[in-house]
């Protein structure tokens, strides 16, 4: 063997060797393992350790060699070494810009430093550069299984929206993030449950329970981001809720409302939820949350159109209750008009011709049905076929407005009812039998000038399952002008809240008498219109207006 | 127009194996789970899924995978996966689906493994 310091023959193969190795080997401890072991070798050293230095410049040990308390993957110091008497310590490469060490202990070569080293040296530096590819290489990959997870979030973050897109469902929404989230984290057991005010809940769970999530949500009353569970004292308490410390709980947010919570359980293949995975959890739940509100806004619309559906519906029916032409005899003029609030209203008026024993009568009423819509209509055309009916068989007014009372309340809810002014006439004589069923006093302006109330004792119809309605009796000259109304007409209100009242109704009507009722009824709602002014019309507004020429 | 997504059933012995077609994403993936579902309430417990023609699977898809697995499992049986096509294949190992389930090369391998009994070791990369 050689005396001097050049390279003996044996070194030129262990360097061959070395090289080849070195060169294609992509493993930062594959490489530590074999330069300490040529490092021992040359040294007949029993014990060594090797470490490589990392991005921020401190001592990884990698691999250890007959040392027991050094272990590998902890953070190391030449000290340390020193102190476990690896006393031979040598740079991998230079210095201190050095890939690492190579720390050996009771070398036991003779003239290491003359005969072993300079080879050594010229290993390690090949070595340093091994060491340099290899993390290159183990950062690529890195950086490589990063680029792969974030890629991934986006195709699935896509892929949410544009299942989110194809669906209007509430139910169908918390499925695709169920899912989504259960294939993203490998999670078998989570939770989803998102509420609404007025809304059914929408409750998705696996190995969770409601009560749990229940639990969750009287805790984190307001949680803005996605946290981790079991951090600090609250472990005890997620432990008695049987919930696995380190599960992620991501809230549901609209604008400033919390709408839901979403329970993660531990993931199957023991990979801890990281930062970026709160971030996504919160990213998906977000658009979750809109698609959420929009399907829940849709529902209402759905549900706001049935009742527009509805009401068209009872418009409909409402408008054909409505006589087309009023019945009127020689002598006589009538006109009425009703003026709806809404689509559909509660008013209603009527006038129908009848016989009574061989005489002619007119059967003329007015009506206002408690409530509106379909439930409205529907009595008002219950009303009208009950009177029909009971007029060709009841002998007195009285008696037809006692036995529609008790009809009506047998057949309908407690709270609807119709108060309603019905007035049976006698064109020949001007005489009158009238029942005032709890309805506004018709105002009667008699040729002389002089105002009466038509009033007759009696509750409106169907409100009580005993008659308290009787007929009076009212005689019609010449010249006399009635008006029937509803209480739309009196209380019309203008933006002072001041009513129409009887007194305005009374003054038109005094005005205009010498006119036609067409006339007197156009004047009538002119002047409550010109009364009301900008205010909004509450309530339907109902008036016939019965004339006998003078 | 969503893409389409196909899932054809078949019976093998006592294995019952889903041949999935197409794109499984959050779109198709509630199809899937209900297929999956309908088996396993219905006592099917060894269960194969063949990627063989399966182009496409999102998270939502892997989701549906991890719906059932536990309770399968919890009645002795599995889900078993064979013939991904190498771009689903990624997706599985990416997201650590191979640590969780057998994955074979193909629907047959995965078939047969139930056959020869349920630990067989998972098919390396």
């Amino acid at each position: 063997m050689a005396e001097n310091s050049t390279l003996d023959k044996l070194q030129l193969e262990d360097l061959l060797e070395s090289v080849e190795l070195l060169n294609t080997s992509v493993s930062v401890q594959e490489i530590l393992q074999h330069l300490l072991r040529i490092s021992q070798a040359r040294a007949r050293s029993t014990r060594g350790a090797a470490a490589v230095r990392t991005a921020s410049g401190h001592l990884e040990l990698l691999v250890v060699r007959g040392i027991s308390d050094l272990k590998p993957g902890s953070r190391v110091t030449e000290s340390a070494f020193r102190e476990r008497r690896l006393e031979t310590i040598l740079p991998i490469g230079n210095g201190d810009n050095s890939a690492g060490v190579i720390a050996l202990g009771a070398v036991a070569a003779q003239d290491f430093e003359l005969n072993e080293l300079p080879g050594l040296r010229i290993l390690l530096g090949f070595g340093a550069t091994a060491i340099a590819n290899a993390m290159a290489h183990e950062e690529s990959k890195r950086l490589n299984e990063r680029m792969n997870q974030r890629l991934q979030e986006l195709r699935a973050l896509l892929d949410f929206g544009r299942g989110l897109s194809s669906t209007l469902d509430a139910e169908e929404v918390v499925q695709m993030l169920a899912l989504t989230f259960a294939g993203r984290w490998a999670i078998s057991r989570y939770a989803v449950h998102a509420w609404r005010d007025g809304q059914e809940h929408v409750f998705r769970a696996r190995g969770f329970t409601f009560a749990q999530m229940e639990a969750l949500a009287g805790r984190y009353k307001d949680l803005n981001e996605a946290v981790l569970l079991g951090a600090g004292a609250e472990l005890e308490w997620l432990r008695g809720l049987e919930i696995p410390p380190g599960s992620m709980l991501i809230p549901l947010r609209s604008g400033e409302r919390m709408i839901g919570l979403i329970l993660c359980g531990l993931r199957l293949n023991k990979r801890r939820y990281k930062r970026e995975d709160l971030e996504f959890g919160l990213t998906m739940a977000s658009r979750a949350a809109g698609s959420l509100e929009n399907a829940w806004f849709l529902k209402e619309a759905l549900v706001a159109r049935e009742i527009e559906k509805e009401l068209e519906l009872a418009a409909s029916i409402q408008a054909d209750l409505f006589p087309k032409v009023m019945p009127v005899e020689p002598g006589w003029e009538v006109a009425a008009r009703n003026r709806q609030a809404r689509q559909v209203g509660g008013d209603y008026f009527d006038g129908m011709r009848l016989t009574q024993g061989g005489a002619r009568r007119i059967l003329y009423l007015v009506a206002d049905v408690a409530g509106k819509g379909m439930g409205s209509a529907i009595l008002m055309s219950n009303i009208q076929a009950t009177l029909r009916a009971l007029l060709e068989h009841e002998p007195t007014l009285e008696a037809v407005a006692r036995e529609a009372n008790k009809l009506l309340h047998a057949n309908t809810p407690a709270n609807r009812y119709a108060t309603a002014f019905l007035l049976l006439l006698d064109p020949e004589t001007g005489a009158a039998d009238f029942v005032n069923c709890g309805h506004n006093n018709p105002l009667l302006l008699r040729a002389d000038g002089k105002v009466e109330l038509l009033d007759s004792p009696g509750l409106a119809l169907g409100m009580m399952p005993y008659a308290t309605q009787e007929q009076a009796l009212a005689e019609f000259r010449p010249g006399d002008l009635v008006a029937i109304y509803t209480d739309g007409v009196s209380e019309a209100l203008n933006l002072q809240d001041e009513e129409f009242g009887l007194d305005r109704l009374a003054g038109v009507m005094k005005r205009l008498r010498e006119e036609s009722a067409e006339t007197i009824l156009e004047g009538i709602f002119q002047a409550i219109e010109y009364h009301v002014g900008d205010a909004p019309q509450h309530d339907d507004i109902t008036l016939m207006v019965l004339k006998r020429k003078p | 127009m969503p893409e389409s997504f196909q899932i054809r059933e078949e019976q093998i012995g006592l294995v019952k194996v889903f041949r999935l077609k197409g794109f499984l994403d959050a779109h198709t993936a509630p199809a899937f789970e209900a297929a999956l579902h309908a088996k396993v309430a219905a006592g099917s417990y060894r269960l194969v899924v063949d990627g063989s023609e399966l182009t496409y699977i999102s998270s939502a898809g892997l989701g549906v995978f991890m719906s059932f697995i536990e309770e399968v499992r919890e009645k002795g049986g599995d889900i078993r996966i064979g013939g991904l096509i190498s771009k689903v294949r990624q997706v599985f190992d990416i997201l650590g689906f191979n640590e969780i389930f057998q994955i074979f090369a193909t629907a047959d391998d995965a078939v047969a493994s139930f056959d020869a009994g349920s630990n067989l070791a998972v098919e390396g990369d």
